[in-house]
């Protein structure tokens, strides 16, 4: 496993190096003049003369060879420094800092009812293999799988906020706002929900709570229909293995021949396959966020799309990259804690 | 071999998954070949001329459209941004009090400074703390802070003023700490026109519903009562069966954005799987380091989130479909990639590959004639499969604002439309629910009979994974 | 033969197993009947495809949803093993009738170790505490033959050789000392060396056990070795069916003639091996009459008509052919 798990860290800082060579090749097709709008706060940016621009792209190198070009990037990059965000009104790197957070809870609590219900659903439906209830589960996938998530997200605000009230959109309501904002509120953790049990504020963890389940319904259908999908088609792989044959041979209860043969085995490609594509689920928020109007990063990379802001975009978009690798990380090393084959071989 | 063939087909339309999909499919090609006798593209202006360009929606009506509630459209924010300045000037100074608290403790400290510039009184006083801070703000790099403070222009002031804000937490402090009662109704009215402006849509609703004193949910309302917003939207008129929004039939766009949808798709699918194709077979034919490389430039470009990448690279490209495929063609050709490339590593230990090779055939003959017709159909069902998620970014983007620009015939684009609505004061939604409804309908439609034309195929040709 | 007068421990009866798949029905088993007496081996022998393994599963229920068993019985110790309720059949699998399956690579779990494996079935069938199911374990271990079994038994299936596995699957099924194992094809996966070690240690502990064997295979050069007597399969059929020693001096169904000549032999000089032309028929579509007419060089025209019927050809010695008289002259080489 050591040797597996070495190889792998190897291959991050590789794979790391490459993002920034795409970021970097993207960037380069803006050309200098909106390069320099990365770098300069626009206060000051539109009130220069043609010599003092041609001044400050020789200050900031835009017109040096592209290697020492990258470099320099390269090591701004590596010191935090990713420009200037003229959506966030501050440095790049603080802009996603103070949003972090935001959509950090929000994929924290879409992940775990995610994983947890598709991998039941797929279970179930690959158990009861044409089964009334392996028809249900198997039609409700394919149309979660093809509902585009802004189509449902709208259809969710439209019901249960525009008609029934339940769930508002933004992140939280107005009074608890202004009490979060209030010195008085300690923030720890800078995840709400957790900071308001801590401040005691039950209040503020329900409101938040409510702001949080619209944008999790959104998200969970697709990525349950994905999950599902790819824990059934494997359990029903393992079920047509040879050794699971065997246990029954051996007189086993059908459900300890499931639960213990089975499932151990179907979860190896569910946690490579299914892992992977859940960690997309954390760039699937920016769509969330933008029908629920929440602030997080993802709000922030669109608006910073839509408004030209260059630095912000990328400076996002090396941060989600860099959250994928890591993501795909930890699966590689779960996958060696689930298959001893790997573990031990 | 053809009884095998006769029986796969058999199989293949006896799946329920293949009937439904290829029937749905079937009857978007059809409204797709026939678009321009279903919603014929006349000018509404001229009937008897063409429209230039039948993809763009043709204006029906060039009346103005009614004003939607969302809280990130910036129209309705200079809606009430106009209905609160001629109030201001009626109301009495204590109304204004609550208004002036309420932006005082909203609004961010630096963004008060342009309010704060117009204002002699309170200029002076913010000017007095500025020049406390000048060995301060020459350390934080101002080459000459005092001169910025001292300049009669107001831009010269704002600057300074915005600039310590965002550097000194104890100066933002300061100028948020006025007290709206000891100001002039001058002053007030100065800083409810000037920082309303940096408000949040909602923070903007507060204001301007302690302003109008009534209820903020109500704000939205208020404002169509007293005219100040005029009209809400048409579902239905004459021959507008699905509605009218922003004086566009959207029957005429669902029909057109069929077109859309199939260009899009096939498009992007047809590069995207040639490029994996070539990559794919390059890397697994060859192997060794070539492989290598590719591989690993296929795991980068793996690592930044489709969407991301597609939202980033269309930003650069700038905006508008093309660039969209664009972009979702550089960023879409790995899944082929890497499975035609375990595929060749499988079908190249075969034999008859080896007796080709012995028999000295050159290396692309080898590709073309024996690999890639043994791998060909794992792609397809890929393909297929992909045909439905790409068309959902794409008019995610365009929802984004990205994609396809205002008024094309795209089924992305006209979501966007009843966004505002949904997204503003509770009892406005269902106001627009057919500009959400139908193209959602139709976008549904479109990606669940790729799936399930995928399923169905993969099923037939896969029976290992049949189920 | 020593077993001909004692009751049989296995009876299947008229044996019909159908699978029913999208592209049609497929009669694997189509009347099988054949009897297993204590402590003898019996070989089902056939090309694949030909229901051997089926019939095999029937026996233990264990067939995957697509296939049924029609009809007949399965006497098992004087019960129907078909009519036996799911919780009953599942005290008989492991305990009474044991199985062990072609390929050792994926017919042990991959996530479980060796030990874990053998335990599972002592500890269910046995009643015994992990720590005896244990010990039992490393014993049976060190009886297949594998060395240093206090280690392996901690190891997991791929780490161990083919061979090995495969003996760790014969410990396996013996933990509960059944009274019949089923062994499919056991050795069919491995070399052709660790064929012969298998093939030896099997019969090495059928005979310490006292069990019956029932020997899957489509080699009739381990039938040869391990068999008391003999059913060969073809299309859902036993063609012919009879002692060892008898089938193999005298076969009297062209199919099993054709199957003896293929062997290569050493200590014969031929000119030309042997083979039986055509392939096996489509399990979907049988052909009319016997099944086997079209491969058949002695086929006439009634053979493409009518279907022919077991007969007793010799005492004991059956077959399912109308001109078995034609082989009468024809011996083996």
């Amino acid at each position: 496993m050591t040797a597996y798990i070495i190889r792998r860290l190897l291959l991050l800082p590789l794979i790391l190096f490459g993002i920034t060579l795409i970021i970097f090749g993207m960037m380069q097709l803006l050309g200098p003049d909106k390069l320099l709008a990365a770098y300069v706060d626009p206060n000051t940016f539109n009130k220069l003369s043609n010599e003092e621009l041609e001044a400050l792209k020789e200050k900031y190198g835009l017109n040096d060879p592209m290697v020492v070009r990258y470099a320099k990037w390269l090591n701004g990059v590596l010191h935090g420094d990713l420009g200037w965000s003229v959506v966030g009104k501050m440095p790049v790197k603080d802009a996603l800092l103070q949003r972090i957070p935001y959509t950090a809870e929000l994929a924290l609590y879409a992940v775990f009812p995610v994983v947890g219900i598709g991998i039941w659903l797929g279970m179930v439906a690959a158990v009861h293999r044409d089964k009334f209830i392996d028809h249900a589960i198997r039609i409700f996938a394919v149309v979660g799988w093809s509902f585009p998530d802004f189509v449902f997200g709208l259809f969710v605000l439209m019901v249960f906020y525009s008609w029934l009230g339940w769930l508002p959109p933004g992140n939280l309501s107005l009074w608890a706002d202004e009490i979060v904002r209030s010195p008085q509120f300690h923030h720890y953790t800078h995840i709400l929900t957790i900071d308001s049990l801590l401040n005691g504020r039950f209040d503020i963890f329900w409101d938040d709570l409510r702001h949080l389940i619209g944008p999790i319904m959104t998200i969970s259908w697709l990525w349950w229909a994905y999950l599902l999908r790819i824990t059934r088609s494997s359990m029903l792989e393992v079920l047509n293995k040879e050794y699971i044959r065997t246990a029954r041979a051996k007189g086993l209860d059908e459900r300890v021949v499931i639960n213990k043969h089975a499932k151990r085995n179907a979860m190896i490609p569910v946690t490579t396959v299914g892992g992977a594509m859940v960690i997309n689920l954390f760039a699937g928020t920016v769509i969330v966020e933008v029908i629920f109007n929440r602030t997080g990063l993802g709000r922030f990379t669109a608006s910073a799309a839509t408004q030209l802001d260059y630095a912000a975009i990328m400076g996002s978009a090396l941060f989600y990259s860099t959250i994928l690798v890591l993501g795909n990380l930890i699966i590689d090393v779960l996958y060696a804690v689930i298959d001893p084959r790997i573990r031990l071989g | 071999m053809r009884q095998e063939t006769k029986r796969t087909l058999r199989r293949f339309m006896r799946n329920p998954s293949a009937i439904i999909g290829v029937s749905i499919l079937i009857m978007f090609t059809l409204v797709a070949a026939f678009a321009p006798v279903i919603a014929p593209p006349i000018n509404p202006m001229d009937p008897s001329r063409k429209v230039s360009n039948p993809y763009i929606m043709p204006k029906i009506t060039w009346k103005a459209e009614p004003i939607p509630p969302s809280s990130r459209s910036d129209a309705v924010k200079e809606f009430i941004a106009k209905a609160m300045k001629k109030q201001l000037y009626k109301s009495k100074k204590e109304d204004l009090i609550p208004v002036v608290e309420h932006i005082l403790r909203r609004a961010r400290a630096g963004d008060l400074c342009e309010a704060y510039s117009k204002s002699y009184k309170i200029k002076s006083q913010v000017r007095k703390k500025l020049l406390t801070l000048v060995p301060e703000l020459k350390k934080d790099g101002f080459s000459d802070p005092k001169s910025l403070i001292n300049s009669y222009l107001p831009e010269d002031f704002k600057i300074i003023c915005s600039e310590t804000a965002r550097i000194d937490g104890g100066f933002a402090k300061f100028l948020k700490s006025f007290d709206p009662k000891k100001m002039s109704k001058g002053d007030m009215v100065k800083i409810i026109l000037y920082a309303s402006k940096y408000l949040s849509i909602e923070d903007l609703k507060e204001a301007a519903a302690k302003l109008f004193k009534v209820d903020k949910e109500d704000i939205y309302r208020w404002l169509k009562e007293k005219k100040y917003i005029e009209r809400d939207p048409i579902r239905t008129v004459d021959y507008h069966p699905f509605g009218m929004i922003d004086g566009r039939d959207i029957m005429y766009g669902v029909v057109w954005g069929t077109r859309t949808a199939f260009r899009i798709g096939l498009i992007v699918t047809f590069f995207g799987t040639l490029i994996g194709l070539v990559v794919g077979s390059i890397a697994g034919y060859y192997g060794g380091w070539i492989d290598e490389v590719l591989m690993r430039i296929t795991d980068v470009f793996l690592s930044i989130p489709f969407l991301v990448a597609a939202i980033v690279l269309t930003t650069i490209l700038g905006t508008g479909l093309n660039k969209v495929m664009i972009a979702m063609i550089i960023f879409g050709w790995m899944g082929t990639a890497r499975l035609i490339r375990g595929n060749i590593l499988q079908v190249k230990e075969e034999q008859y590959i080896l007796a080709a090779k012995a028999l000295g055939v050159r290396d692309f003959l080898i590709i073309m004639r024996h690999v890639i017709p043994n791998t060909i159909f794992p792609v397809v069902i890929q393909a297929s499969m992909r045909m439905g998620s790409l068309v959902i970014t794409a008019a995610a983007l365009s929802f984004l604002g990205l994609g396809a620009p205002t008024g094309y015939a795209d089924w992305g684009s006209i979501l966007n439309y009843s966004r505002d609505w949904i997204l503003g004061a509770q009892g406005e939604a269902f106001k627009y629910w057919f500009a959400l409804t139908y193209p959602g309908i139709a976008m549904v439609l479109f990606v669940l009979s790729w799936n399930l034309l995928g399923d169905a195929l993969r099923d037939t040709f896969d029976p290992r994974l049949r189920g | 033969m020593m077993s001909v007068n004692r009751e049989p421990i296995l009876q299947v009866k008229n044996l019909k197993t159908y699978f029913y798949t999208e592209d049609g029905v497929v009669r694997a088993v189509d009347g099988v009947s054949f009897e297993l007496y204590p402590g003898e081996t019996l070989g089902i022998v056939g090309e694949s495809g030909s229901g051997k393994s089926v019939t095999s599963l029937s026996i233990m229920r264990l067939l995957d949803e697509k296939g049924k068993i029609e009809s007949g019985e399965i006497i098992f110790k004087g019960r129907d093993l078909l009519k036996l309720p799911e919780h009953e059949m599942r005290k008989i699998r492991g305990n009474e009738i044991a199985m062990i399956f072609q390929e050792p690579m994926v017919a042990l779990n991959p996530v479980y170790t060796i030990g874990d494996q053998i335990m599972e079935a002592i500890m269910l069938h046995q009643g015994a505490d992990e720590k005896k199911a244990r010990e039992m374990a490393v014993d049976l271990l060190r009886r297949v033959g594998i060395p240093e079994p206090e280690k392996r038994v901690d190891q997991y299936p791929h780490q161990l050789s083919g061979g090995m596995r495969q003996r760790a699957m014969i410990a396996m099924a013996l933990s509960c000392r059944p009274s019949i194992l089923i062994a499919d094809e056991p050795t069919t996966a491995l070399d052709v060396t660790i064929q012969a070690q298998i093939l030896d240690l099997m019969k090495e502990l059928q005979e310490e056990y006292g069990m019956a064997l029932i020997m899957i295979t489509h080699d009739m050069g381990v039938i040869a070795e391990i068999a008391d007597r003999v059913a060969v399969m073809y299309a859902g059929h036993i063609v012919e069916y009879g002692e060892v020693h008898e089938i193999f001096k005298r076969p009297r169904h062209p199919y099993t003639y054709g199957l003896l000549s293929s062997i290569p032999r050493l200590d014969v000089e031929q000119e030309k091996l042997k083979s039986i032309p055509g392939t096996v028929p489509d399990p979907l579509n049988f052909p009319t009459g016997c099944r086997f007419h079209p491969r058949c060089e002695f086929a006439e025209d009634r053979c493409r008509e009518e279907e022919p019927e077991m007969v007793e050809v010799l005492p004991d010695h059956y077959s399912r052919c109308f001109f078995w008289k034609k082989l009468e002259g024809l011996e083996v080489k």
